[in-house]
């Protein structure tokens, strides 16, 4: 199987859904003639031209409500913010407008919109641009989130996401488009609203999603020389949650750690965590631990900024923590 | 456009060409009652500042009929329709409430004699509403049980747990044990109260079981299962991937995965949605046509019973007390009273007499909670002088507790003729505000209903409500062992708790029982 | 034949369907108001009395069945006048099951996807841009169609607009934009909030021209939007029309209007857009008072049956509300 990086296998969907579908199109800031911020657009313009690749002015507002137009008759655009932060300029017309449309109209719209970008802190970037913010979109029923953390998951999700009749908000993470891993060639879908087992363990079940699942990973290595075997559970989609998967794994492992970069409060994995509480409790033999990120803006310099995220000592800290080690 | 410009030419406006009337009351045939309307959205009564047209005038859609001052402001009533005025129901300075009828707008001629009967006829016209006191209503809804009355007030020890975990000697507290450890210990036979727990503060967690139950051996729960394992639940609930409503039960999930924990299992059932309602929807279609849904409004009255039955239930802890009450010498000298008068006494009369008398002797059941209106929020109990009974009176859509005064000091007949007076107003809505206020008890009578006992609502600001229930021929065992067949007639007494202890309801029950049962004994201070 | 020609020949009935459908909204309006007030409709309720003109002519001059229209939340006459069932909207306002979304948008959020009415938007200016998102699927399908995009003079300064007009000609998107403009933004008179008061101006730095019309006379509503749609949908070169008009009644229910004077609205009753109409029918001959009144009472009766079906209506069933959250 092909190692591509996680860039390429993006652009692999969106190349390969625009060759099936001319109903799908790709719109946003730099996109087109500049090849993409993040060159997850590279050659499409090339390919389909103008009018299926579109350069946007800086009004990610308008753009993003001209796509759920587009999308209100029957087009299945592809919006790309350049990063999510730019997106919040862009929060009425996702809340107010892609997740509500539907239901106020009794059913009568449907709305096949993916809406994507960077997530997630970057580095040297300070508070603006280095943020996680998916709780925002994860709060708001109408919506599907999408956070895809290895290069296979991000294709085939994204190809499902652009399938999908919903508005999905597709996240993905600027230290992550360099990331490489083996990806299938060709059609390739991972179903929305599956988590996946990314490790497999008996001790302990860490739950995570997004980039700090390398940071799981490397604590999983540094538990086993304990004696440890931590298993690894990925959500990749955060609405809606695949319940199930994580209280089979909790009912066997007795002890639960939820990974999330973002802020602690109201985050996605305060709320896995009070899932995992309340539906396992007579399965735990230890309080549900969260590793988050500092309730802080993100500093700009870099050791502060890498002391304020999960990392994987922090992990074992947690694990230990839940195993009374 | 070019062509445009030509047609359009013959339609340029002018002004000028004068303004039409657009009013068409020759067309307008069936005259209609114009509803007060709620012009602020927390409005429940308006006064009517100025009518801006008088009886007569025309008016048209939009135009200004009065204003009306609402809880908010000063709002502009607009016509709804067009036409001729033709009466005023609610004059300048009168108020009414939200749905009653302020005017009649109809055609020139009309005949609305039936019209201003039909507004006439509504529970409060405009005349009641000036006095902008909606009328007091009874309470005494029945109930369909009787509830147990809370006699004692001490609450109920809390149930012991269910897990048998002594407290460890040496301390006197419960340990802390993990929930999963005390699942394990209860499933392997471990005492988890003799274990010392390794967890923070003492926490018997997992290990600590194991340890006891077998040197450590895994118990239950199988460590380390294969990859595939894992992942096969994993495949299982689709309804994860179907957007489930947070309120879907999570306990089926849980339950599949523990299920699959023991052993990895096949896929588990997805939780199924409820059925959407249009199964509903066809058999309420299919539905008898008498039984068509209607929207009934809120009349005034309604609207006081609803708020101060509610008011009281919620305010008041009620507990219900019953009792049983030979009436057949009650009867009997009621049947010779009639006879040697002529004409009938109603047993409500005697009811009324005899409750009066029962509350002089127990004046605890005749008396009010009092909240305290000065700011100190100090909390009276007023324990009322007089016996003002009020007596429920069922209306068509409705019911009202006409008072009787002062029962004690008056006698049977007198209390007997105001007694039909008050009903016959009452029915004929003619009753006058201090009739219906204030009442120190209540009385509510469902045996001519054929209703055995009931309980009833207390009607604030009365402690104490009394439900009649129909007089039964019942077999007793009477004081000699012997069977005998009785007149018997259940009293079921609702109290406020806050005044009336439930050995005062029982007192004050029991000497009524007494009186109503040797009526010769009170009837020798009945004056006639 | 030319279009112009064919309108002359049919032009009593084409006028007569424009009053008429003035008249329907009016009436209809003026029993939602009845309604409202007896608590049979809640929330928010925007009133249209006064401006029928502009969505009536203005949907008169498309085809819907290539067109569409997008609009904010005082919908309840451009649904009207897209052919969504008066009952089916009466419903809406009742929140009743059978209401043209369930009973789950109401008054702010109509919406009749048949006839291409896309709404129906409740926050200020921001389906300026779905419209847009309208006409560019137009155009991208190459379909031939014209979006009309309504919304009022409080909108016009929402930044979404400006963003929106910009996209429009950058990319020659076929769109019409037609500000209401009722003077007054809730309480606001517009002319204070605004740094120009000729609101048309404000298409100018997009290079998007911009024409003032009475919006309170339906005939030029009609002809200016007819002609301004066929540019946009044949050049794709959207145009804003400021219509000026206004409404009779406060912003919403709760608003009494005490922000301007009875002089004022009595001066735009003068001109009330059905009156005109009517003026002009019946000095062309073509009117009577008696077929007035047989029109007038014809969109009567449609609003008591639609107010009788909302009456009737079922509630929606409470389970009914986890539906139509995800396709």
């Amino acid at each position: 199987m092909p190692v591509i990086t996680y860039r390429e296998a993006l652009r692999q969907a969106i190349d390969e859904e625009m060759e099936r579908d001319d109903r799908v199109f790709l719109m946003g800031e730099e996109v087109a003639e500049y090849e993409g911020a993040y060159k997850v657009s590279q050659g499409l313009l090339g390919k389909y031209g103008p009018q299926r690749v579109i350069d946007t002015p800086i009004t990610e507002e308008s753009f993003t409500g001209v796509g759920i137009g587009a999308a209100m008759l029957g087009l299945r655009p592809v919006v790309e913010w350049m990063t999510v932060n730019f997106g919040l300029q862009a929060m009425d017309q996702i809340i107010n407008n892609a997740a509500k449309l539907r239901y106020m109209s009794g059913g009568q719209i449907t709305l096949p919109l993916v809406v994507r970008g960077p997530n997630g802190p970057a580095e040297w970037l300070a508070a603006q641009h280095s943020q996680a913010l998916q709780a925002l979109f994860a709060h708001v029923p109408g919506l599907k989130v999408v956070a895809p953390a290895t290069p296979a998951d991000a294709k085939g999700l994204l190809k499902s996401a652009i399938r999908d009749d919903n508005p999905v908000i597709f996240l993905e993470g600027e230290l992550m488009y360099a990331w490489r891993g083996e990806v299938p060639q060709g059609e390739w879908l991972v179903p929305l609203g599956k988590a996946d087992v990314k490790r497999a363990g008996g001790d302990v079940t860490i739950i995570t999603f997004g980039r700090p699942l390398r940071a799981a990973h490397e604590a999983a290595e540094q538990l086993v020389r304990q004696g440890v075997e931590a298993e690894i559970i990925d959500l990749r989609t955060l609405r809606p949650l695949d319940e199930a998967t994580l209280y089979a794994s909790v009912a066997r492992t007795n002890r639960c750690v939820v990974v999330d970069e973002a802020w602690p409060l109201a985050s996605v994995g305060s709320h896995v965590a009070w899932l995992v509480a309340r539906n396992c409790f007579d399965d735990l033999d230890a309080p549900v631990e969260l590793v988050s990120g500092d309730d802080i803006p993100m500093p700009y310099n870099h050791a502060l900024e890498l002391a304020a995220q999960p990392s994987a000592q922090k992990v074992v800290e947690a694990v230990k923590k839940v195993m009374y080690l | 456009m070019a062509a445009f410009g030509i047609w359009c030419l013959g339609f340029v406006w002018d002004l000028e060409f004068g303004i039409w009337d657009f009013a068409f009351p020759e067309e307008r045939t069936v005259a209609e009652l114009i509803p007060m309307l709620a012009l602020s959205p927390t409005m429940e009564v308006a006064t009517i500042i100025k009518w801006n047209k008088a009886e007569g005038d025309t008016v048209t859609a939009g135009e200004l009929l009065c204003e009306v001052e609402t809880d908010k402001a000063i709002m502009e009533y607009e016509a709804p329709v067009e036409g001729k005025l033709l009466k005023i129901l609610v004059g300048d300075g009168q108020s009414c409430g939200v749905g009653e009828p302020i005017a009649v707008i109809g055609g020139e001629d009309e005949d609305i004699t039936a019209l201003l009967a039909q507004a006439q006829a509504k529970p409060t016209g405009a005349a009641a509403a000036t006095t902008g006191k909606p009328a007091a209503a009874p309470p005494l809804a029945a109930e369909q049980q009787p509830q147990a009355a809370p006699l004692v007030a001490a609450p109920q020890a809390a149930a012991a747990p269910s897990a048998p975990i002594p407290p460890p000697a040496e301390t006197g507290r419960r340990a802390p044990v993990s929930p999963v450890a005390r699942r394990l210990a209860e499933q392997a036979g471990v005492d988890i109260g003799a274990l010392r727990g390794s967890g923070p503060g003492g926490r018997v967690v997992k290990r600590d079981v194991e340890e006891a139950a077998g040197r450590g051996a895994p118990l239950a729960v199988p460590a380390g299962v294969p990859p595939s394992a894992a992942a096969a639940p994993a495949a299982a609930p689709a309804a994860a991937v179907a957007p489930s409503p947070q309120a879907a039960p999570p306990a089926a999930l849980v339950a599949a995965a523990r299920a699959s924990a023991a052993a990895p299992a096949p896929a588990a059932p997805a939780p199924t949605a409820p059925a959407p309602g249009l199964a509903a929807q066809v058999a309420a279609a299919g539905a008898p046509a008498e039984m068509t849904e209607q929207v009934i409004p809120i009349s005034p009255m309604r609207r006081a019973i609803a708020e101060r039955m509610t008011q009281s239930k919620a305010a008041a802890p009620h507990y219900y007390l019953v009792i049983a009450v030979r009436m057949d010498a009650l009867l009997e000298a009621r049947q010779r009273l009639n006879e040697s008068l002529g004409r009938k006494i109603s047993l409500n009369a005697f009811l009324l007499k005899f409750v009066a008398e029962a509350l002089a002797r127990v004046p605890r059941v005749n008396a009010t909670w009092e909240a305290g209106g000065g700011g100190g929020g100090y909390q009276t109990i007023r324990q009322h002088g007089r016996a003002d009974i009020a007596l429920a009176v069922a209306l068509n859509d409705g019911l009202i507790a006409p008072i009787v005064r002062d029962c004690s000091r008056k006698g049977l007949l007198a209390i007997d003729g105001e007694l039909a007076g008050l009903i016959a107003r009452a029915q004929a809505g003619q009753l006058r505000g201090e009739e219906i206020e204030n009442a120190t008890f209540t009385l509510s009578n469902l045996g001519n209903m054929g209703i055995d006992q009931f309980t009833s609502i207390i009607n604030p600001p009365c402690a104490a409500t009394l439900a009649v229930g129909r007089i039964a021929r019942t077999p007793v065992i009477d004081e000699d062992g012997e069977l005998a067949v009785h007149s018997v007639m259940k009293l079921t007494l609702s109290c406020d708790h806050r005044v009336i202890d439930g050995a005062v309801g029982a007192k004050f029950l029991s000497e009524l029982k007494a009186l109503l049962e040797n009526p010769v004994q009170p009837a020798l201070v009945v004056q006639l | 034949m030319t279009a112009a020609a064919t309108i002359a020949q049919q032009r009593p009935a084409f006028l007569a369907g424009l009053l008429r459908q003035m008249l329907r909204i009016r009436r209809f309006e003026e029993k939602a108001a009845q309604l409202y007030g007896l608590r049979k409709i809640g929330g928010f309720c925007h009133l249209y009395i006064g401006q029928e003109a502009v969505a009536a002519g203005a949907i008169a001059a498309i085809d819907l069945s290539k067109d569409y229209v997008f609009t904010a939340y005082r919908d309840h006459g451009h649904a009207l006048a897209c052919g969504a069932e008066a009952g089916a909207v009466m419903a809406e306002l009742f929140g009743k099951a059978t209401g043209c979304c369930k009973g789950k948008g109401g008054s702010m959020h109509l919406f009749d996807v048949a006839h291409h009415f896309f709404g129906g938007n409740g926050i200020v200016g921001a389906h300026v841009p779905l419209a847009a998102g309208a006409a560019l699927a137009i155009k991208y399908r190459r379909l031939n169609g014209v979006v009309l995009c309504f919304f009022g003079d409080g909108a016009i300064h929402q930044g979404t607009f400006h963003e929106t007009l910009n996209l429009a000609k950058i990319w020659n998107l076929p769109i019409l934009f037609i500000c209401e403009n009722n003077q007054y933004g809730m309480g606001t008179f517009y002319k204070r909030v605004s740094a120009v008061e000729d609101l048309s101006l404000l298409g100018a730095s997009y290079d998007i021209p911009g024409r003032q019309i009475n919006g309170m006379d339906v005939l030029e509503v009609y002809r200016e939007v007819a002609s301004a749609a066929a540019h946009a949908r044949g050049n794709g070169l959207p145009m804003l029309l400021e219509a000026r008009t206004y409404r009779y009644r406060g912003h919403s229910m709760s608003d009494p209007a005490r922000y301007r004077t009875k002089e004022e609205l009595e001066t735009y009753r003068q001109q009330d857009p059905i009156l005109m109409l009517r003026t002009v029918m019946e000095r062309e001959g073509v009117l009577d008072q008696r077929t007035m009144n047989q029109l007038d009472e014809q969109c009567k009766q449609e609003v008591e049956r639609a107010v009788e079906f909302a009456e009737k209506s079922p509630q929606p069933a409470l389970e009914q509300r986890f539906e139509d959250v995800y396709a």
